[in-house]
């Protein structure tokens, strides 16, 4: 179950929460859990097994957090195998086909993401076994709450500990989180999707039949596309956290405000990039090992990162590209950039859609086939394809023009005073049955995306 | 003081109060079936096409009636021909060389929507079907729908179908009619897919192959330069699995001329 879905929004989220105001204090944690069991079930129905992976998840994360808690355990070896566990199951679901050529395994939804937390939990009591979490039911909530099961934010233990016992639930809180909620819904449902339709046309044009204009438009369109769409999921996470008394972590800095690849990625997936900050790449010693360890240890991270997205060549390719950027910004162009922002924006109006372009391509002869489309090296054999630009551009324009907006802080400075206020209100209501209209329309035709 | 908790729960009690009349209005309208049942639905038309499907190809022995003489001919055959059809005619229509030849499609195009659809057809002029087909006299017809149709019921389609035939074949009494299989997607799609699947285009195919009567409609299956040892869309010819690359549509064009028929006029 997605939140961009009729079910969800109407059945699943009004349910929970007049279940939790129902439900004295001390029995909400363990309701989130079962909620959240249930949001489990219903989004992977085709694989009811992987809530058993899930809840086996639970179960030995929480006997690893004990034991690693209890002075004359040997916290090391327990650590390190409670890693190899969550690790391995990632390992066999995400990479066993990459690497052994085996079938391809169906990948159980949220994996790489509770995965993560996991992790978290472990480290964290192992630096401070005060931490540990003495209650099971508190601790499934924690790891499987349904707001950021699915694609985060991925929170660390340590930061969600003091809100598992202590957070403020109200009419209010469930108001405000609703306005987020809605906020994301409209990223989602109403740029996200609408724009992907661009990308979708070019993939099925094919790369090497369009136009150097067309595909430059493709490559900005697919970025816009991954920001709001995952920009929008996160928002929506963020507001169930806030009307159930959670403050979740951002995900989101409007990144491609940045002038460098190094800002961007504190600005993008904000809790992944503190994932690997705190957990891989200070552990290996940061920067302060001298400087051919700082890119050693930066060289790994941003491999890391680069397959943490997926398993091919291409994500390879991507995080080395990645690193590339990063270091070369290091030793030298960030300090340029940073003191020169209109040159920085430029730079990374090319090298965002550019990258985004190798994570989008899974296939490395295709990549090749896109840049020659970009340069314009290649011969196009069809004249009509010349005429492809004012099409997509009369069909896209206007959305493409809107999204650029909506890419910048503007939006949310105009807005953030009258979000809490009736006109706020008002706005808002307007996206939500916005967004459920579309919803509605995509239900009754699941191919509004995809007529033919 | 009651105001401002008002103020307060302000989108709260908007949303609450709208979904409210939503579904006192949806209530009053015996709307849709909002929530859930669909699916099952779905498994149960496919189904029937599978089995319709094997019953069809079983009945293989008739493909004889459908051999028609075809013979080959320069792009100039295209020159009073009209295609109608989906995304994948806008696809022939764009990437193919038949700029000699009149296109009335759109994407999402099918038998149910055809009617009431008006298109820009070449400089010509946007027009509903049956003014255009009123207003110009074609040579050659092609027609090709009706994966947009799938998940509908069978029988309806092809009486459709058969409507539409016998209208085109009223205000054109001289064009001969191509009714072209839908083209198949690919094995990956076709396996992850309840409602767009080969089985169920086959059996489309078939209904519609059942109207070629070989004197003025004829029958032509594309399918025979697209697919794969599966009877699927090869993959390497596409990129979302249902529309052959841009590439691929001079090769279309290329086999239509190998798939023409000469009638001599009345």
């Amino acid at each position: 179950m997605v939140f961009s879905s009729i079910q969800f929004i109407f059945i699943f989220l009004p349910l929970t929460i007049i279940g939790l105001l129902l439900l004295p204090e001390k029995f909400r944690n363990l309701w989130i859990f079962v909620a959240s069991l249930a949001f489990y079930y219903y989004g992977s129905l085709d694989h009811p097994e992987y809530l058993l992976l899930l809840v086996f998840s639970v179960l030995i994360n929480f006997i690893f957090g004990r034991m690693i808690a209890i002075d004359r355990m040997p916290k090391r070896p327990l650590l390190i195998a409670g890693i190899v566990y969550n690790l391995g199951w990632l390992f066999v679901f995400k990479y066993a086909a990459f690497v052994f050529g085996l079938e391809g395994l169906v990948l159980p939804v949220g994996i790489s993401f509770y995965t993560f937390q996991a992790i978290s939990y472990l480290i964290d009591v192992y630096r401070d076994k005060g931490l540990v979490e003495k209650s099971i039911f508190n601790f499934g909530m924690y790891l499987t709450m349904f707001p950021k099961l699915m694609v985060g934010p991925i929170t660390k233990y340590k930061d969600i500990k003091g809100q598992i016992f202590h957070r403020q639930m109200s009419l209010e809180s469930i108001d405000y989180g609703l306005r987020t909620f809605v906020e994301g819904l409209g990223l989602k449902v109403l740029l996200a999707n609408q724009i992907g339709g661009l990308w979708n046309d070019i993939t099925a044009v094919g790369y090497d039949s369009i136009s150097t204009p067309v595909a430059w438009m493709g490559i900005f369109a697919y970025s816009f596309q991954l920001y709001f769409d995952f920009y929008g999921y996160s928002l929506m996470a963020i507001g169930l956290g806030q009307m159930m008394g959670f403050k979740l972590p951002d995900n989101f800095d409007h990144p491609y405000e940045s002038v460098t690849m190094t800002e961007f990625w504190r600005r993008w997936h904000i809790t992944l990039g503190t994932w690997f900050k705190d957990y891989v790449y200070i552990p290996l010693g940061g920067n302060r090992k001298g400087e051919k360890r700082t890119y050693l240890n930066l060289l790994i991270v941003w491999l890391l990162t680069g397959i943490w997205h997926g398993a091919g060549w291409n994500f390879i390719i991507w995080g080395l590209l990645l690193f590339a950027i990063i270091a070369l910004e290091k030793k030298w162009l960030k300090k340029f950039m940073d003191s020169h922002k209109f040159i920085g924006h430029i730079y990374m109006a090319l090298l965002i859609p550019l990258s985004w372009m190798v994570f989008a391509i899974d296939d490395i002869g295709k990549i090749g086939v896109y840049i020659s489309r970009l340069i314009g090296t290649s011969h196009v054999p069809f004249e009509i394809v010349q005429g492809d630009f004012m099409q997509y551009l009369s069909q896209y324009g206007v959305l493409l023009a809107i999204c650029f907006i909506m890419c910048t802080s503007l939006p949310r400075r105009i807005f953030e005073r009258p979000k809490k206020a009736p006109l706020g209100a008002l706005v808002l209501l307007v996206i939500f049955w916005a967004s459920v209209y579309c919803l509605y329309i995509g239900l009754n035709d699941p191919f509004m995306y995809f007529r033919f | 003081m009651r105001e401002s908790y008002l103020f307060k729960h302000c989108f709260l009690i908007a949303i609450v109060i709208t979904v409210f009349l939503a579904l006192v209005v949806m209530l009053f309208n015996k709307g849709p079936a909002l929530f859930g049942g669909e699916s099952e639905q779905l498994d149960q038309a496919t189904q029937e096409y599978l089995i319709e499907a094997v019953e069809l190809v079983q009945d293989g022995a008739e493909d004889i009636k459908y051999n028609a003489k075809f013979v080959k001919s320069g792009k100039e055959y295209m020159d009073d021909a009209l295609f109608i059809g989906d995304s994948r005619t806008v696809g022939l229509d764009y990437y193919g060389y038949f700029d000699n030849a009149d296109f009335f499609s759109n994407v999402g195009m099918s038998i149910w929507n055809l009617p009431k659809t008006q298109v820009q057809v070449g400089d010509k002029g946007t027009y509903y079907l049956d003014d255009l087909l009123a207003k110009y006299k074609y040579g050659k017809i092609y027609l090709m729908m009706g994966i947009n149709e799938l998940g509908g019921d069978l029988k309806e389609i092809e009486q459709a179908y058969k409507k539409l035939v016998e209208k085109i074949h009223k205000l054109n009494p001289d064009a001969i009619i191509f009714i072209s299989a839908n083209l198949h997607v690919t094995k990956a799609k076709s396996d992850s897919d309840q409602r767009i699947n080969n089985a169920a285009l086959e059996s489309v195919n078939m209904r519609q192959r059942s109207i070629a009567d070989n004197r003025r409609i004829f029958y032509i299956n594309p399918n025979d330069i697209f697919d794969d040892e599966n009877g699927a869309l090869t993959i390497d010819l596409t990129g979302d699995g249902v529309h052959p690359y841009a590439s691929c549509y001079k090769d279309w064009c290329d086999w239509l001329l190998t798939k023409t028929v000469k009638v001599a006029k009345k």
